[in-house]
């Protein structure tokens, strides 16, 4: 179904979603998880996607993130279509152009912080020494260049978060996906996330996150509301992003 | 992503899991171990077996039955007369020395004291033909055989074992019940890798030719040996032994003629073939060390389903976890080369101290070694680092 988007498909727009759908062949069954979803963020949006279990959140979150391609439609990102490009092209347009943070953090245990924060940078080869700079800078930015020498199992949820944010960030990459940030935080831990989010989205990062959890939306800018494969719904919070930025602030 | 990068990474990955990757790399030691080993021993026959024919010298030629030939296969005599050697002798101008080798097994008894050995019947060629040195007294001289004198030449071990520790020159023993004079004891030839299951040269007793009716009941000479008169003269000497043979015995007579050159050439290739299959032993405990690499490398990769999916989530190609996973099997495998050299190269010291085989380890065993060894890593690497490249990032990203 249609949903008037504001700015429509103009040459802001840094997500531009048209038509797309997504089958999944499970054997003799097909589960149509998207259908013909279209969908435009502009440039420094904040945007939350939110829909019961089933309503293809994680597929439409996967397509963003170029983890995933879709069976039809288009997809273009920062001006790019992505849609039909193979793996290894993918791979570099997620080390480039994206920015995960995960419900589950998803640091690798073995490696220090800012090993963690590194990682995306070796993938682009930069060489060691601009490496270590430019994640001391990312980790500074999250407030914990302290902990650069920490491993994950000695952070707080809170602190491992912020470490992957700093991840997500040590590309400049042109939009953050975030699946369910605060889904494994304390209220407390969950709302300096959300803080942090925030600052960077004020700083013209666009984000698109996935929640379950109103008062987490509350931070978007824009709501989208999914249900069976399907965008069903559409609400603008610009005071909400208002009054959690001055809060923030 | 370089590759000091790929190696930090195998290194560290490799670390986390000690035990096991000691367990894993144990198997390429043995492997690499064996290989090097087996080589090694390869090597010493042939450095063994090649010193000992050019020992012989160059210019030697043997005139034996061909024991190749059916009908001697099939027990048929081959044998000719004194007078044969002596007209071969004649017949030969490009031959030096002429020895027959009468050969048997008999008894030689001192007093009460009796030893079952080898008894050959020769002239007095034979020891300046061969370079025998004598330990003590001399050996037997024209004179001796022209003379068909009673005397007997002793290995040296057969004279310590029979004497033990008296001078046996100018004492008395039988062989075969003839009363003969001891006039010389051979010098020490030592313990000979392939003896074939032979008597030592060390417990042999040497008579005289004219002698061997008498002392061993035969005259029937099955081996001789020649020397030809330099070493350009050897093939003209063979082909004159041939034309002798041809016309005495006839075309299809049952003598083979080799010089030690011919020789050598075919131990050379009988010891290639046993160091391949030697080495062969070997490898396949590489290759079982490989497949454990292998396995290994599966369950890693299958426990770190997740860390390959973070790693692609943030921009790690296909390529860049292939090699990550390449470089770990890799490493485990030259680093199990290494202590499979040094293991394997212990094991040839051993060998070559506690067995007559003088086993030495080659650069080129070495070589191989390495080769083989980081060839396994590549080979049984691949496979597991392909199915870590080619997981799908999302259901690597959800796996537990």
């Amino acid at each position: 179904m249609e949903i008037p988007l504001p700015g429509g498909n103009s040459a802001g727009d840094i997500i531009v979603v048209e038509g797309v759908s997504k089958v999944y062949n499970t054997g003799h069954v097909k589960v149509n998880a998207l259908k013909d979803v279209n969908l435009s963020v502009r440039s420094g949006e904040f945007v939350a996607i939110m829909g019961p279990s089933g309503s293809g959140k994680s597929t439409l979150m996967n397509i963003l993130g170029c983890l995933d391609r879709p069976t039809s439609g288009s997809y273009r990102l920062d001006g790019r279509e992505v849609s039909s490009l193979s793996p290894d092209d993918l791979a570099i347009v997620r080390n480039k152009k994206i920015g995960f943070v995960f419900q589950t953090f998803n640091l690798l245990p073995r490696l220090t912080a800012l090993e963690n924060v590194e990682l995306p940078l070796i993938y682009a080869g930069v060489g060691p020494g601009e490496r270590r700079e430019r994640a001391l800078a990312a980790l500074e930015s999250v407030g914990l260049k302290d902990r650069a020498r920490h491993r994950p199992n000695q952070l707080s949820g809170g602190q491992a978060q912020r470490v992957a944010i700093a991840r997500a960030l040590v590309n400049n990459p042109a939009i953050i996906l975030a699946d369910e940030p605060t889904g494994n935080l304390d209220s407390k831990s969950g709302q300096e996330i959300m803080g942090i989010i925030m600052e960077m989205n004020v700083r013209g990062i666009t984000v698109v996150m996935v929640t379950h959890d109103d008062d987490i939306a509350g931070y978007a800018g824009r709501i989208i509301y999914l249900k069976d494969g399907d965008i069903v719904g559409s609400e603008m919070k610009n005071e909400g992003r208002k009054a959690a930025t001055s809060t923030i602030l | 992503m370089g590759f000091m990068e790929y190696l930090r990474l195998a290194i560290s990955s490799l670390y986390q899991n000690r035990l096991r990757s000691l367990l894993t790399l144990l198997g390429i030691v043995i492997g690499v171990a064996s290989v090097i080993t087996m080589v090694s021993i390869g090597e010493g026959a042939r450095v063994e077996v090649v010193g000992e024919l050019e020992g012989l010298g160059s210019t030697m030629i043997f005139i034996q039955p061909n024991y190749l030939d059916q009908d001697v296969m099939m027990g048929k005599p081959v044998a000719m007369s004194l007078e044969d050697v002596d007209l071969m002798k004649r017949s030969s101008p490009s031959l030096s020395y002429v020895s027959p080798q009468i050969t048997a097994r008999g008894i030689v008894k001192l007093g009460n004291r009796e030893k079952r050995t080898t008894i050959v019947s020769t002239n007095d060629e034979i020891a300046w033909m061969q370079g025998l040195g004598m330990a003590d007294g001399r050996f037997l001289s024209e004179s001796d055989i022209r003379s068909r004198r009673t005397v007997l030449v002793l290995g040296w071990q057969l004279a310590n074992e029979l004497f033990e520790g008296e001078s046996p020159v100018g004492r008395r023993v039988r062989v075969n019940d003839v009363a003969c004079d001891v006039i010389g004891v051979m010098k020490r030839r030592g313990q000979r890798a392939f003896s074939g299951g032979m008597d030592s040269e060390d417990m042999y007793a040497y008579v005289p030719v004219t002698l061997a009716r008498r002392a061993i009941g035969t005259e029937r000479v099955q081996v001789v040996l020649a020397q030809a008169r330099d070493v350009d003269s050897v093939r003209t000497a063979r082909e004159e032994i041939e034309g002798f043979l041809r016309r005495r015995f006839g075309r299809d007579h049952k003598f083979r003629v080799e010089s030690a050159e011919s020789i050598l050439e075919s131990a050379k290739v009988i010891i290639g073939v046993l160091t391949a299959i030697l080495g062969g032993i070997g490898s396949i405990s590489l290759i079982v060390g490989g497949i454990g690499v292998m396995n290994i490398m599966l369950v890693t990769v299958t426990e770190r389903t997740r860390e390959i999916g973070i790693r692609k989530a943030i921009g790690a190609r296909n390529s860049h976890i292939l090699r990550q996973f390449v470089m770990e099997a890799v490493v485990l495998c030259l680093v199990g080369g290494v202590l499979g050299t040094l293991l394997g190269a212990l094991g040839a010291h051993l060998v070559a101290a506690l067995s007559p085989v003088p086993a030495t380890v080659s650069p080129l065993a070495i070589v191989v070694a390495f080769a083989s060894s980081s060839l396994v890593g590549l080979i049984f690497g691949v496979y597991p680092a392909y199915k870590a490249a080619n997981l799908d990032p999302i259901q690597a990203l959800r796996y537990e």
